[in-house]
């Protein structure tokens, strides 16, 4: 073959379609590089978008978030109490979770599609009216009451964000060849061992996806606290949106923001140290 | 591999757990949606198909003369009930478009990030999987700081156009994420042939690739439907204040002290078709397994 043909050939090949991605990067650009870059601009800034706002650089607003009467009185209490929830909502979601995807598993395909399936299904119905049934729940169980908000707060996370623990997890168990279980069992292992030594270190990346796609949402909502607890348990997300509700908030809100996009690095240093493409999110 | 009896029933155990927990809020809407009154002790006592009837018929009992509540939208007020009638209109609307364009946009991006190699395909799908792990506060909030520089520089006013693009922006994202593990299955030989025949490169991926990759396309539009059409904090953000969705009605409703239980009615209706269409698809691939067309 000449050079003709060959170059020929080779603009028939399908990675040819590299310049698909050009609108796909302008796209990235407006929508999550230039806000970014706005982000940090008005942390370290005055500015705040009002018609007559000052520009200069100021570190005023690092100060109040973290070295004020609002710092040890609203700021550190919140982000104490939102971390520990998420922890909790996480590992309650992980223990639930873990055993009802390995069980899913193990069933025939049939019941593994019908059971997927209506796992999804609640996500049709609207997320604010579950969590105000939750709080209709917890009223007719008579727990609706000051002493038991953080309580309900975690039961209504976990049981929202539950299928986003399992989802990952399941996709990932699937995936393993039945003769390496059936060799781990051939080798000697019992099914403690087999589970611990053999499935479990193989199914991490979906348990980490599966942590990272529970605790940053947790830790973040704000719409839970605001309906279970009639807006009285304040958490990183309540301090966020009332930051956006007012005029004048935006900078101390993106002081916030910045906080929450260093927990959500931290995520993906730890999904691309167990899944080094980062394809197993969901 | 057969489990053990003990393991059996535990596995049986969590997983009632979990379904109780998903399920227990769905059933108390479906049952308030049935039940007449407001009061929690007559739950279940008094069925009633009034509040379907209202969704169809307008405004079933005044609850505006009652509770003094309007709606302002498009420089009117209107009624609570009609409220929540352009809220579901806009949901569908916003839902539909955004998962027809991301799902067209996903797919074609998906394609151009398949055909680079290892290293640089890692780059872009950390780029790509940003915005699904940032939380939706966050999500919310940089998309509200485009839209507030827009506005500066543009004079573009929130509204319906910025929650259609909020909604593109995080669909995209999972339509990639779906579509990018078929591609790696496909046989290029194919698209290869095709183009030795004689196609062009559009109609080689149309003819030959999108096929091959359907079963992800698919997948990925039903993620991008479903995380439209409940989307809450990121429509919060970007919607303004003449915007309403389900959910901010549902929220500005609950923030003004009681729930229209229309609302209700209108999701248990989207339950129950979204359970018909499930159990239809699950019906047609068991026969298909049992078959052994799906392998």
């Amino acid at each position: 073959m000449n050079d003709v043909a060959l170059a020929k050939r080779a603009n028939r090949k399908l990675k040819t379609t590299k310049p698909f991605i050009i609108p796909y990067l302008v796209w990235i650009a407006i929508f999550l590089v230039l806000p970014s870059l706005i982000l940090i601009f008005l942390a370290l800034t005055s500015y705040d978008f009002s018609p007559n706002a000052e520009f200069s650089f100021t570190i005023e607003n690092w100060k109040y978030v973290f070295g004020s009467e609002y710092a040890s009185n609203v700021f550190w209490p919140a982000v104490i109490r939102s971390v520990l929830i998420s922890l909790c909502v996480t590992l309650l979601c992980l223990i639930i979770g873990y055993p009802v995807a390995l069980f899913m598993t193990k069933m025939n395909r049939i019941a593994r599609g019908i059971l997927m399936a209506f796992l999804i299904l609640p996500l049709w119905c609207n997320q604010v009216l579950r969590i105000v049934s939750w709080r209709t729940i917890f009223e007719i169980l008579n727990l609706n009451y000051n002493e038991f908000y953080i309580m309900n707060i975690i039961i209504s996370m976990t049981a929202m964000y539950l299928p986003f623990m399992i989802l990952p997890i399941y996709t990932v168990l699937e995936k393993i060849d039945n003769k390496v279980i059936e060799a781990s069992y051939d080798l000697g292992c019992s099914n403690a061992q087999s589970l611990f030594r053999v499935v479990l270190p193989m199914s991490l990346g979906g348990i980490v996806s599966g942590i990272i796609m529970t605790f940053l949402p947790s830790l973040t909502t704000f719409e839970v606290s605001d309906a279970i607890s009639y807006n009285t348990v304040i958490l990183v997300g309540n301090m966020i949106y009332s930051r956006f509700q007012g005029t004048g908030g935006y900078n101390v809100g993106s002081i916030f923001s910045l906080l929450v996009v260093m927990f959500t690095i931290v995520g993906f240093v730890l999904i691309l140290k167990v899944d080094k493409e980062g394809e197993t999110l969901i | 591999m057969k489990i053990k009896t003990p393991y059996k029933i535990l596995g049986t155990i969590f997983l009632c757990l979990a379904f109780i927990l998903i399920y227990a809020p769905i059933i108390l809407i479906i049952i308030m949606s049935f039940t007449k009154t407001y009061s929690l002790s007559e739950i279940g006592r008094e069925f009633s198909l009034k509040w379907y009837i209202s969704l169809f018929r307008g405004d079933y009992e005044n609850f505006d003369t009652i509770f003094g509540l309007q709606y302002h939208i498009d420089n009117k007020f209107i009624s609570n009930i009609d409220s929540l009638k352009v809220a579901i209109v806009n949901t569908f609307l916003v839902t539909i478009l955004s998962t027809t364009i991301s799902t067209i946009f996903g797919t074609m991006f998906a394609i151009g990030i398949h055909s680079f190699n290892k290293k640089h395909r890692t780059f872009f799908n950390i780029l790509n999987n940003m915005p699904i792990v940032n939380p939706d506060i966050v999500t919310g909030f940089l998309l509200l700081l485009v839209f507030v520089l827009f506005q500066t520089l543009f004079g573009l006013e929130r509204g319906m156009f910025t929650v259609l693009l909020s909604h593109i922006f995080f669909s995209i994202p999972y339509v990639v994420l779906s579509v990018l593990p078929r591609l790696k299955q496909i046989d290029e030989n194919t698209y290869e042939a095709a183009r030795d025949l004689g196609c062009g490169r559009f109609e080689a991926i149309l003819k030959v690739v999108i096929p091959a990759i359907s079963t992800g396309i698919i997948s990925g539009a039903m993620f991008a439907f479903t995380m439209s059409i409940d989307d809450f904090v990121i429509t919060m953000f970007v919607s303004g204040t003449e915007y309403f969705n389900v959910s901010t009605w549902i929220d500005s409703s609950m923030r003004r002290g009681y729930i229209p239980k229309t609302v209700y009615a209108y999701n248990a209706i989207i339950f129950f078709i979204a359970s018909i269409i499930i159990t239809f698809m699950n019906i047609r691939n068991a026969k298909r397994i049992k078959k052994g067309v799906l392998v």
